[in-house]
């Protein structure tokens, strides 16, 4: 079979934050760089899609923060599970690549004295939270803007990575199907950075777009990186739960409720107010816990979810809606057109799929056990921890897209000349047009999709036991057995063949999905997101990561790897709300 | 947008005419002119443009290329189109602000026809 190698110094798979930020560290370190994407840059993935929100201290409305109070903040929302020596680099770097990104072009809403507004947003100890003007749709602007800039960067838009190459143990490049051409294109090069973000589309209520179905993550799997705590799925207190068309859209219930700003409400089924009497709003774990208590107890409203209450705000609507537009926290003209009109209707929320806190595991500069492989972003995974607050999203992708950026260049630079396997291309494209070939009682790739976003919803949803997990993982199992060969594409068009991409991305969903149910049936305790009914208190002997790792071509297996410290956390940590430890949203917590 | 993948509609459901659609549908690199091509979409509450390609991919024709992977909120753009709904004036708006009435007919073209990649699908 014909192919062409492209070379290059530098492959960035994925062009949101993270990798738009790794192109450019990478470009201004003198490396030649492809940044590719599987959508168009700036216009997919999670960054565009962002809420305003860009956590930093730089302590301009109160004097009293600093990077050292964010970094315990974000150890302890984390249930002390991120690793410290990653939060570390991320709030002490924050601030520096807020800079960068103004110096981009991207700019942050001032308060009344000129200087960057910031708000505060639960867990953060003061107002830290940047609000970026035009939302994460106009971060992403800007950085596009600034990679269109770099002369060594050539941004390749509509490919999907569908293989990583590697010389040995390092890395050496990549096969991915161009959509726009219509076929099997290869990349050669030292260092490749993922940065394609997570998988929140295998489960059901998902405020996402339909195309982070975290195929990177199982592409580094594949090339023997080790992925970390997968069971770690973030839900978003607040997305719509109906009507069914915007269903999942995420309004921001930090603006939303909390008393310095619109002071709304978040009502039961019963028009009652349920949140534990505390002075703050509480964080997403415990905020999504105390709303699924609420549904999971006869208390919920008619659509499965609980309202938020603007009308009960004692401020005047016009105020709220000049505080909400300060905020730029939502779209709420788009919601107008479809029927939603916050001002004047409770709407009714539910907790969806937000942010994939799990991922691949990396070090200080973002790169992975493999050779030449680095990841930044919310592919990451060991970062977090069990719990995000709001802000460090955006943050990461800056702070650790840089750093991967930077590595990864030096890497390349002193890398020896790269020998590719060709057998193993030819194999790979094979693969690739074996999807549109016909086969005995095909499969629809969108029908696979939803088989295993069902048994994702049904077992591997908020609430866990070992019963249910261990279900998911035959189930997928046997689901990948059965049907995942009989996955087909239609077979006419080549160009921007929509259905050929949906296949491609079934191989790596039905794998993931069950290393996610395996490691949340190692888990055995509750801690941040992930709440098990078998186990439900956080346990001292779980403070630390799972791990699943590839073993031979079909097995993986889990085991688990110390939580990095900085600080003993049998002494130093932080007191638990007492509201919240009696709420019984912190079991377990206390006796740590 | 989660529901892209949804089985049950059990919530969704509204008694209503059915939409009719005109669909532009070209591939540079086969054929020679592009053609309109027509289908009748079960009406669901709602509805957004967006929300009735999805509905036409799923159901009726798989090889319709749009783009699936956008924000579904009126945010991001990619949705753009070239819009007519019930003999207006063609306009480009985003389909998935555009929520469409029982029985409506509409005519949805590329955003930028002199950069079509596939169909709907556009290099911005």
């Amino acid at each position: 079979m014909q192919f062409e190698v492209i070379p290059t110094d530098v492959l960035v798979i994925g062009a949101g934050g993270a990798g738009m930020r790794a192109a450019i560290a990478a470009s201004e370190a003198g490396a030649k760089v492809i940044l590719l994407t599987k959508g168009q840059a700036a216009r997919s993935g999670a960054t565009p899609m962002a809420c305003p929100s860009y956590q930093a201290a730089f302590a301009m409305e109160d004097d009293r923060d600093n990077a050292e109070i964010a970094f315990e903040d974000t150890c302890y929302e984390g249930r002390y599970l991120g690793d410290e020596n990653l939060i570390k680099v991320l709030t002490s770097e924050s601030t520096e690549r807020a800079m960068d990104m103004h110096r981009y072009g991207v700019k942050f809403r001032k308060n009344e004295r000129g200087k960057f507004l910031q708000v505060v947003h639960p867990g953060h100890s003061f107002e830290r939270n940047l609000v970026i003007l035009g939302d994460g749709y106009a971060m992403a602007a800007g950085l596009r803007r600034e990679v269109i800039r770099q002369e060594n960067v050539q941004l390749v838009e509509d490919v999907v990575v569908t293989s990583l190459l590697k010389d040995g143990d390092r890395m050496a490049g990549l096969v991915a199907l161009d959509m726009r051409k219509g076929h099997p294109v290869v990349f050669e090069a030292p260092s490749v950075i993922l940065a394609s973000g997570g998988y929140p589309e295998l489960w059901r209520w998902t405020d996402t777009e339909p195309g982070l179905t975290g195929e990177g993550l199982y592409l580094s799997y594949e090339a023997g990186a080790e992925l970390v705590d997968l069971e770690m799925m973030l839900y978003y207190p607040t997305g719509l739960c109906w009507p069914s068309e915007v269903e999942g859209t995420l309004v921001q219930y930090e603006g939303l409720l909390t008393e310095k700003y619109c002071n709304g409400q978040m009502l039961n089924g019963f028009g009652k107010p349920f949140l534990p009497e505390t002075n703050r709003l509480p964080v997403r774990d415990i905020m999504m816990k105390l709303m699924f208590k609420e549904i999971e107890e006869g208390r919920g409203s008619p659509h499965g979810g609980v309202y938020v209450d603007l009308r009960k705000s004692p401020k005047s609507p016009d105020k709220v809606m000049e505080i909400l537009h300060q905020l730029d926290s939502l779209p709420y003209k788009e919601l107008e057109y479809l029927g939603i009109n916050v001002l004047k209707q409770p709407i009714e929320v539910m907790p969806v799929t937000h942010y994939t806190l799990g991922g691949v595991r990396i070090d200080e500069w973002a790169q992975t056990s493999v050779p030449g492989l680095y990841a930044a972003g919310e592919i990451s995974g060991n970062i977090h921890g069990a719990n995000r607050t709001s802000g460090n999203a955006l943050a990461e992708t800056q702070v650790f897209g840089r750093r991967a950026g930077i590595r990864a260049a030096e890497y390349a630079r002193d890398s020896q000349a790269l020998a590719i396997d060709k057998a193993t291309i030819t194999l790979e494209i094979d693969r690739i047009y074996a999807l549109r070939k016909a086969r005995p009682g095909g499969i629809r790739p969108i029908d696979f999709k939803r088989k295993v976003k069902a048994i994702m919803h049904q077992y591997v949803h908020y609430r866990r036991n070992a019963k249910g997990l261990s279900s998911a993982v035959n189930e997928l199992n046997s689901l990948r057995n059965d049907q995942g060969k009989r996955v087909q594409a239609v077979a006419g068009p080549e160009r921007y063949n929509y259905e050929w991409e949906e296949a491609l991305e079934t191989h790596a969903i039905v794998r993931l999905a069950e290393m996610t149910a395996a490691a949340a049936l190692a888990r055995e305790e509750s801690r941040g997101h992930h709440w098990r009914t078998d186990f439900p208190e956080m346990r001292s002997e779980w403070a630390k990561h799972t791990i699943v790792k590839r073993t031979d071509e079909a097995r993986y297996k889990v085991t688990d790897a110390p939580v990095v410290r900085l600080k003993d956390r049998t002494k130093e940590r932080r007191r638990a709300d007492p509201t919240l430890v009696e709420a019984g949203v912190l079991e377990g917590y206390e006796a740590l | 947008m989660s529901h892209i993948l949804l089985d049950d509609e059990t919530n969704s459901t509204e008694i209503g005419e059915p939409i009719t659609a005109d669909v532009y549908r070209f591939d540079p690199s086969s054929d020679i002119e592009p053609q309109m091509v027509r289908y009748t979409v079960p009406y669901r509450y709602r509805m957004s443009v967006f929300t009735l390609l999805r509905e036409i991919y799923t159901l009726h024709d798989q090889t319709l290329a749009f783009r699936n992977q956008q924000c579904g909120r009126g945010i991001c753009g990619t949705c753009r189109v070239q819009l007519q709904i019930n003999g207006s004036k063609e306009k480009p708006l985003k389909g998935c602000t555009i929520p469409l009435e029982p029985g409506s007919h509409v005519i949805i073209k590329p955003y930028v026809e002199n950069r079509v990649i596939r169909d709907l699908v556009v290099d911005f």
